[in-house]
């Protein structure tokens, strides 16, 4: 019996191998070449916004109104060039307009800033500026919403699926999108894939943030359901639109990687964005593609730059995750299981205790790994790259169950990355 | 006093969060249901007058998106002013004011038959007017121009704010309910009593709000003869609509 | 991961091709003119600041989408509102009187009709419910409205003198005289 599963799983890998080679390349450089040097124009209208509220707060400091203009600017300038300091003076000027303000006009500052707590990571705060927003008011629908993101994060998956049950609203752009996360928590991809569309249907020309957002989303969920070619070409639509939406040029260098093999084109696209922004975020999969390549040096390096980055004190914790990746490979597993019980304790969630058994499990506690796979996250989560550490933990400690799980995320190879593809495909040869 | 700061509900911007580690899904954006306040939909002040430069005429004006930082309109958003002429406040005739290939566009002053209500289409008339955002343009004695102004509003916001705080909590406490009592503290915070105001401020240490603020702004000049009245009066309102 | 949870995904692909079916029904394409629906309107200016101060969301959205037809719904609420401020001033909202002689009831009945007169025949002037001019302070005109109490009961208010204006009685830019009137953006 095993070795007959073992022949069929082998029969899948082969065709899945083949099925990579025989596939056309989907990404084309003529289309996204134009997007590679494009800047941020409007940074000058968003720094024009800040002098002007500025001005307008030091006329009249009782203006609650004038603050969340300010964050809000802030909050943009932030978007745009992903540097931390203006997430955290968005933060503080929110906090004063909520303090200026009485009542229920300290509704639109709470929102803010329950959205910017789980920018930075903060997802109990989060959930606390919603609830006191809730209170405050008697449109609840907007505080409850946040919630449910909040909740979302801190796995309080049941809470979270009442409150959409409870609000339902399906004409509501705010509400599709979240019932299209719910779906695709439960691990229903379909239904999220129907929702955001339908979600971005109702979207109007004056609403073009959104549009961009949802878009966005869309490549990526199509990307998930191994429809490249929609998701290439979604990424290609919000770039037209906005040449400088960073999220879908990524977008565009991780089907150039993960799918075509292009490596080259996959990391001029990482490193231009990277030149662009202050976020770190590019240089993890920079590493990844030169581990990819077999070029161990440059990995490093990239490792090295993103390290420097990411344990600023300003990015408060906000990149954990890999750093615990980063850890585990250096053999650092004492801070690697710290930072991983951090995140336990400010999140219990199955992706974080993924975090912690993977981090046990590397460091040679297999027993330990297991128990807490089996307690906090089989059957808990659809996420592959949880499937895909949860398959490799019990596959190493004989328990056969882990096979089916590195099998089933075989469907998932795209979005995983060939790194994690080869790691699977030698797990089940071994 | 127009309806922008109530309306301003929430003004977070459609906060696009991208989650920095997940890297897979970028979070929803805060919620915009609230975050009108802001956006080409938003009416934030309505005016009605006769033309200052000629007599014969009327103006109508529509501002939105107060605050903010738009510059743009929206060709899914029109912009109807409604006239009633019989004091029934059912609309008689319509003005409306839509966008097209980057241009504002009205057929002018029309009838508003089966066209009255919430929901609407575009009336053709015998004129057509379109031009150029933030350009005047005139034809067939239909005067129109859509565009970024400075906002006209003016008043001291905050300092009503404070004195209607001050109403607010005369309401949810238990002594002097409901009347202005010096003694009550507009902030616990701060040593001492700092009492809720009870009085604007005087004349130049007042401060307009609205100062230095821009609008988006739609402005059409009709001949008084094209509106339909009872004793040369009529009532009007403007909408915004959203194509659906 | 294509179908992460196969049986929500064969229920959500049936769900499509139902909703596809019913798509491709019609056999005509009809062009029809599109439809507008209203999300904002508004007549004379002051109404939801002042009154809707205290309201609920439920009562400030309804009015933001009642037709003129159907405004007087709010009257009471109004009313309501206007006695709590002229209490909070030490007025008498049983016998206060405005300006125009009218108490809360009548002038709350006229302000729930979220419409704005006028007359062709006269000057534009908000202090005289005929229209609304750019340079109007029609704050100022609101709370003479609102607080100018002309019974015996309110002559001798000290505090009702205070709120008779914000001290704010122009816009920051001048008008023009030429269409399109408003002053230039900044």
């Amino acid at each position: 019996m095993k070795n007959i599963l073992k022949a069929i799983s082998l029969l899948v890998i082969i065709a899945g191998c083949s099925e990579a080679t025989k596939t056309e390349a989907i990404s084309h450089r003529s289309d996204y070449v134009k997007f590679l040097n494009t800047t941020h124009r409007d940074l000058a209208s968003l720094k024009k916004d800040e002098v002007f509220w500025k001005k307008k707060i030091e006329i009249e400091p009782r203006g609650f109104i004038f603050y969340e203009k300010l964050g809000s600017t802030y909050n943009q300038l932030f978007e745009k060039t992903r540097e931390i300091e203006y997430l955290h003076k968005a933060d503080s000027v929110f906090a004063i307009g909520e303090k200026t303000s009485v009542g229920k006009w300290k509704v639109p500052s709470l929102l803010s800033l329950s959205g910017l707590a789980i920018k930075r990571h903060d997802f109990k705060s989060s959930a606390t500026y919603a609830a006191m927003a809730r209170e405050l008011t008697d449109e609840k629908f907007g505080p409850l919403l946040m919630q449910f993101d909040a909740e979302m994060e801190l796995g309080n998956y049941k809470m979270a699926g009442a409150i959409l049950k409870k609000n339902k609203r399906m004409d509501s752009f705010d509400y599709l999108v979240r019932l299209s996360k719910y779906k695709d928590y439960e691990g229903d991809l379909d239904s999220a894939i129907f929702y955001m569309e339908k979600a971005s249907r109702m979207i109007r020309q004056h609403q073009q943030e959104r549009k961009l957002w949802a878009n966005a989303n869309l490549g990526d969920m199509y990307g998930h359901a191994g429809r490249i070619e929609d998701s290439y070409n979604k990424y290609l639509e919000v770039l037209s639109i906005d040449s400088t939406y960073d999220y879908a040029l990524k977008g565009i260098a991780w089907v150039a990687y993960s799918n075509d093999g292009n490596t080259a084109d996959a990391k001029e696209i990482l490193s231009k964005l990277q030149q662009k922004t202050a976020m770190p975020d590019y240089y993890m999969t920079l590493a990844e593609i030169s581990e990819y390549e077999g070029n161990e040096q440059e990995a490093e390096m990239y490792i090295n730059q993103f390290l420097r980055e990411a344990s600023k004190g300003e990015y408060r914790g906000m990149y954990n995750k890999y750093l615990i990746d980063v850890l585990l490979e250096r053999g650092e597993f004492a801070t690697a299981e710290k930072l991983a019980r951090e995140e336990v304790e400010r999140r219990p969630t199955p992706a974080t205790y993924d975090w912690l058994a993977w981090t046990l499990f590397k460091q040679g506690k297999p027993a330990e790994a297991i128990k807490v796979y089996m307690e906090f996250v089989e059957g808990k989560t659809y996420e592959p790259e949880v499937l895909f550490h949860m398959g490799l933990a019990y596959h190493a400690a004989g328990i056969s169950v882990g096979q089916d799980y590195l099998r089933e995320v075989l469907d998932a190879k795209y979005e995983l990355g060939p790194l994690a593809l080869r790691k699977i495909k030698s797990a089940l040869n071994g | 006093m127009r309806k922008l700061v109530l309306s301003l509900g929430l003004v977070v911007t459609a906060a696009l969060v991208i989650v920095l580690v997940a890297a897979d899904h970028i979070d929803a954006p805060a919620v915009g249901t609230l975050a009108s306040g802001s956006t080409v939909e938003d009416i934030t002040d309505y005016y009605a007058f006769e033309s200052p430069s000629n007599s014969d005429n009327y103006v109508f004006v529509c501002n939105v998106a107060g605050l903010s930082s738009a510059t743009s309109f929206s060709e899914d958003v029109m912009y109807e002013f409604n006239i009633d002429g019989n004091g029934d406040n059912v609309e008689d005739q319509l003005i409306q004011v839509y966008f097209e290939n980057g241009q504002a566009v009205t057929n002018g002053v029309v009838s508003a038959d089966g066209q009255t209500g919430l929901n609407s289409q575009i009336v053709t008339g015998t004129t057509k007017l379109a031009t150029d955002i933030s350009t005047s343009a005139s034809s067939g004695g239909i005067q129109l121009f859509a565009g970024l102004r400075d906002d006209p509003f003016f008043m001291d916001f905050f300092q009503f704010v404070d004195i209607v705080n001050g109403v607010g909590a005369s309401l949810s406490d238990d002594t002097n309910t409901g009347v202005y009592d010096p003694e009550r503290d507009s902030d616990p915070d701060t040593e001492g009593v700092q009492p809720y105001p009870a009085a604007f401020k005087a004349d130049g240490e007042a401060t307009d709000t609205f100062a230095g603020a821009n609008v988006l702004s739609v402005v059409v000049e009709v001949p008084k003869s094209s509106i339909i009245d009872t004793d040369g009066k009529f009532t009007s309102w403007v909408e915004s609509k959203v194509k659906q | 991961m294509k179908n992460r949870n196969n049986i929500y995904a064969m229920l959500s692909i049936m769900a499509l091709l139902v909703f596809s079916s019913c798509g491709n029904d019609d056999g005509d394409i009809q062009v029809e003119a599109a439809t507008y629906a209203t999300v904002d309107q508004m007549g004379r200016p002051a109404i939801n600041t002042v009154f809707n101060f205290f309201g609920t969301a439920d009562v400030k959205n309804g009015y933001n989408s009642t037709l003129p037809s159907n405004g007087s719904a709010n009257a009471a609420a109004f009313a309501g509102i206007l006695d709590a401020l002229q209490t909070y001033i030490f007025l008498d909202p049983e016998q206060f009187e405005n300006i125009l002689g009218v108490d809360n009831d009548a002038l709350a009945g006229v302000l729930a009709v979220d419409v704005l007169q006028s007359d062709k025949n006269a000057a534009t002037a908000y202090g005289t419910l005929n229209g609304r001019a750019l340079s109007d302070d029609v704050i100022d005109v609101t709370l003479l409205l609102a607080f100018a109490d002309q019974s015996d009961a309110g002559a001798d208010n000290p505090v009702k003198d205070g709120v008779s204006s914000d001290n704010v009685d122009a816009n920051d830019k001048a008008f023009s005289s030429s269409f399109p009137y408003l002053a230039s953006p900044h």
